[in-house]
């Protein structure tokens, strides 16, 4: 409830951006910011309106019965809903309201679906940008490049569907620990591919080595590094220049956290890092942005001492091939839910929803493929817009989406595995 | 014909119902689907466990003169069976989505009865004779030993009771990768088409193995897909005419004449939305649930959340007529999106005349909209309310802080679980048949039953 408030008396402050509102946004939103209800909702009690509104849908969407095919029409209906929030959201230019919990949606939580649904949103999440933005929210900095807004709510309100309690536990420390990841992620979205572009000229020698360390200093000893680090000089030994924005990500993960590992505090100078990054080097210090990842991948397989990187990561890159990148939606969340909704409806809605995939970790990792690697292709193109962002000839680099998936099952296998 | 007035002044009267009161139910008893044939003489009803009723009108007697119009059992029986799709390792529901008759033409009955993805052909046919002595195989139907017949004899028909033999004559499947929501007879009395979520598909009845792809509105990129066909219907008597409605409560009229892909559609129906009613369920209110031409074929009458309107054939921009069907609901529609029952599909009938029109609602509550005078007036189906010759009552629902009378329901105390979506009325009599959960109930102008 507290965060209600919280959100409340933050959209009340941004007196200007409504005035922006006003004039910038489509008609949709003001009329439905003023003219929706004959009570006349105020702004505040919209975003409220619009965020649990918002809420519903996702649960909607993930909470499907395992068996029988769920209505098109239903579904098309809801994810129409969420791509107008969405386009909201994305003309306000602001994610805030997404980024505070609102109350738990009255969704039963126990049923099956819903349990299962955090996880997939998470790792969408964790995979997106909410480590990035979420910060920069908290901590109102002048950043605006909003990655998709959507795959902010569900690691909140999920997180706080799932465990409550704990979620309240680990808030404060969560804002605490997030100053530096905002920091890291000071150029947003953008600068996760310059991030890139640092490692990518010196190649695997630096890259390949560090990630021994840094992996091995939150899991166990018994990780055979070699497996790791040779696929991982694999990867970059491809086409260098060609590397995507998964593929980067991945490799930052484990390009980076060499660097924070000295330094418990990981420090602007390296402004490296995609939202991954922020999560091992986070999980050094206060383990909060980590928490919010494990805390749903906890629910998949307990507790793994790694961070949650692999999974979400990996998959990402295994499936990107999945995923032209010149996949012409305006706005990647769009993409992610479109991919979860309407990917394969004709052969392959038999892993639509994690819950009948085949149980254990792998099985919901795969239903999250699905949904992570759609983001990159979007932040493929906005990371290449950016000035600094180097290697243009990236653009057309598509090769590196085929690296071997068996290799990564294996990665994973490995990292998992220990 | 009485005039609707009489209808809508509730001088309604409960013909038949479902034999056991109460009786507990499960969910394959939940009837899906509701349809008179083209005389009113038999009313077929599906439900979720794929079994298919009829029922049959008794015919007048004049010693009882209110047993006319009575609607009883005639045969039952399974019409489709769960089955499983091993390729998207997904069930397939043996819920009768529809349920079409064909136009009479011997002594048989035909319909159409559809689940989820198959279509099938039904032949009802009444035996009440039937042969006896013949020389070469017994009243069994087994062959006698040869040496045992010693004399021949002319077979004869005998007078048996009456049975209805119904037998599967066609199935049509494999022609749709959604879910089937109509199907609709043609009127040239030798196709019919069956809609799904994307496609539709003309068929002839006497051909299973083929069938034409007529709307294909599936894009290449399943991302982009924002709309889906809800509901198709044939014009009643222009065979190339078909009208579908969509999930963004717009109507299409297409012509099959000007290409065998009518992808294009020749008319198209939409009201503009209304700014100021603009809200994030706009959208899913405006999903038409239904579309029915009118016998005359000059109008149609769709179905969204909270509406029913009636639209001119002639008049694209906007509908003639628009009648609330439940608008107190208008600022529920949160709690009713979070409950799933913003996606009920409520389906609307005319009466034999075009001049009344008839759709569901929840509370086990009913609506009939008087076209000429306006009228409108909501009944109920229940036990309670409706003994058998009993005259219906009026309901109404006082919106919160209306004024309310004694007997109006609140609101906030309307049973959402209890509702209408399947209405069906009689070709040319003020007979309706109201589908209420597992119950069946049929309704019958009161003066029109006196008058007989």
């Amino acid at each position: 409830m507290r965060y209600m408030f919280g959100k409340g008396a933050k959209r009340k402050l941004d007196e200007d951006e409504e005035g922006l509102e006003g004039k910038t946004l489509e008609a949709p939103v003001a009329g439905g910011g003023l003219g929706v209800t004959p009570e006349g909702l105020s702004k505040v009690s919209y975003t409220l309106q619009r965020q649990t509104i918002f809420n519903i849908s996702l649960m909607k969407l993930y909470s499907q019965r395992p068996l029988g095919e769920p209505s098109l029409e239903r579904r098309v209906l809801i994810n129409n809903m969420l791509r107008r929030i969405q386009d909201e959201l994305k003309q306000e230019g602001s994610l805030r309201p997404l980024l505070l919990p609102p109350s738990p949606p009255p969704d039963d939580p126990m049923d099956e679906g819903f349990c299962e649904a955090p996880p997939s949103f998470g790792v969408l999440s964790a995979a997106t940008s909410t480590q990035v933005s979420q910060p920069s929210a908290l901590l109102m900095p002048a950043i605006a490049p909003p990655p998709s807004p959507h795959p902010m709510v569900p690691p909140n309100c999920q997180v706080s569907q799932a465990c409550p309690g704990r979620l309240e536990a680990c808030l404060a420390p969560l804002e605490a620990c997030l100053t530096p990841a905002s920091l890291l992620e000071e150029d947003g979205g953008d600068s996760a591919f310059c991030a890139v572009s640092p490692p990518t000229p010196p190649l695997s020698p630096p890259p390949v080595q560090p990630p021994i360390s840094a992996p091995l200093s939150q899991a166990p000893p018994s990780v055979p590094v070699p497996v790791f680090s040779s696929s991982l000089s694999d990867l970059e030994l491809g086409p260098p220049t060609a590397i995507t924005r998964t593929a980067a990500a991945n490799t930052t993960t484990m390009t980076t956290s060499p660097a924070p590992t000295p330094t418990t505090q990981p420090l602007p100078p390296t402004p490296t890092s995609s939202p991954r990054d922020c999560r091992t080097t986070g999980a050094k210090p206060e383990a909060a942005a980590v928490f919010l990842v494990e805390g749903r991948c906890a629910e998949l397989r307990p507790m793994d001492t790694l961070p949650a990187v692999p999974p979400g990561g990996l998959v990402d890159v295994s499936s990107s091939p999945s995923c032209p990148p010149s996949s012409s939606s305006p706005f990647l969340s769009d993409l992610a839910l479109d991919d979860v909704l309407f990917a394969d409806i004709d052969t392959s809605m038999y892993d639509f929803d994690p819950c009948t995939t085949a149980g254990g970790g792998t099985a919901s990792t795969g239903g999250l493929a699905k949904v992570s690697p759609v983001v990159t292709p979007d932040d493929l193109l906005k990371s290449l817009g950016a000035p600094y962002s180097g290697p243009a000839p990236q653009v057309s680099a598509n090769q590196p989406f085929k690296i071997d998936l068996t290799e990564l099952d294996h990665i994973m296998e490995v990292l998992v595995g220990s | 014909m009485l005039s609707p007035i009489q209808v809508l002044c509730s001088d309604i009267t409960t013909l038949s119902l479902e034999p056991e009161p109460f009786a507990s139910y499960t969910e394959a008893d939940i009837i899906s689907t509701v349809e008179f044939n083209h005389t009113g003489e038999l009313l077929a009803t599906g439900d979720k466990g794929g079994r298919v009723v009829i029922f049959q009108r008794e015919p007048e007697s004049q010693t009882e003169p209110f047993s006319q119009g009575e609607y009883n059992v005639y045969s039952t029986f399974q019409s489709h069976e769960p089955e499983f799709d091993y390729l998207k390792s997904l069930e397939i529901e043996e819920k009768i989505n529809k349920i079409r008759w064909l136009p009479q033409q011997n002594a048989a009955h035909f319909l159409l009865s559809t689940n989820d993805k198959t279509i099938k052909l039904w032949k009802v046919s009444e035996r009440d004779k039937r042969p006896e002595g013949y020389n070469l195989k017994d009243e069994e139907g087994r062959i006698k030993d040869i040496s045992t017949v010693t004399s021949l004899q002319v077979p004869v028909l005998k007078p048996m009771d009456l049975m209805v033999e119904v037998t599967p004559r066609r199935v049509f499947a494999n022609a749709h990768t959604y879910h089937i929501n109509s199907i609709s007879v043609n009127s040239d009395y030798e196709t019919y088409m069956s809609a799904d979520d994307l496609r539709i598909n003309l068929w002839h009845l006497d051909i299973t193995d083929r069938s034409f792809n007529i709307v294909d509105i599936k894009p290449a990129n399943m991302e982009d897909l924002t709309e889906v066909i809800t509901a198709a219907e044939f014009h009643p008597h222009h065979c190339n005419l078909f009208v579908y409605s969509s999930s963004k409560g717009t109507l299409r009229l297409c012509d099959m004449r000007e290409a065998a892909l009518c992808d294009k559609h020749s008319k198209l129906f939409e009201e503009p939305e209304d700014p100021s009613a603009r809200s994030f369920f706009s959208e899913i209110i405006s999903s038409v649930s239904d579309v029915k031409f009118s016998h005359s074929g000059r109008y149609l009458l769709t179905r969204d959340y909270l509406t029913a309107k009636v639209w001119d054939l002639n008049m694209e921009s906007k509908p003639l007529e628009t009648y609330q069907v439940h608008d107190y609901l208008r600022s529920k529609l949160c709690s009713l999106y979070e409950n799933d029952c913003i996606f009920d599909k409520f389906e609307c009938a005319w009466n034999g005349s075009d001049s009344v029109i008839m759709t569901g609602a929840y509370n086990n509550f009913f609506r009939m909209f008087d076209r000429n005078t306006k009228r409108d007036v909501t009944l109920e189906a229940s036990r309670e309310s409706s003994k058998p010759r009993a005259v219906l009552k009026p309901r109404r629902v006082c919106a919160a802080g209306g004024k309310r009378r004694k007997d109006d329901i609140s609101v906030d105390s309307l049973d959402f679980t209890k509702k209408i979506l399947h209405t069906a009325w009689h070709p040319n009599e003020n007979i309706i048949a109201i589908a209420a959960t597992n119950n069946l109930y049929i309704f019958q102008d009161k003066l029109n039953s006196e008058m007989h």
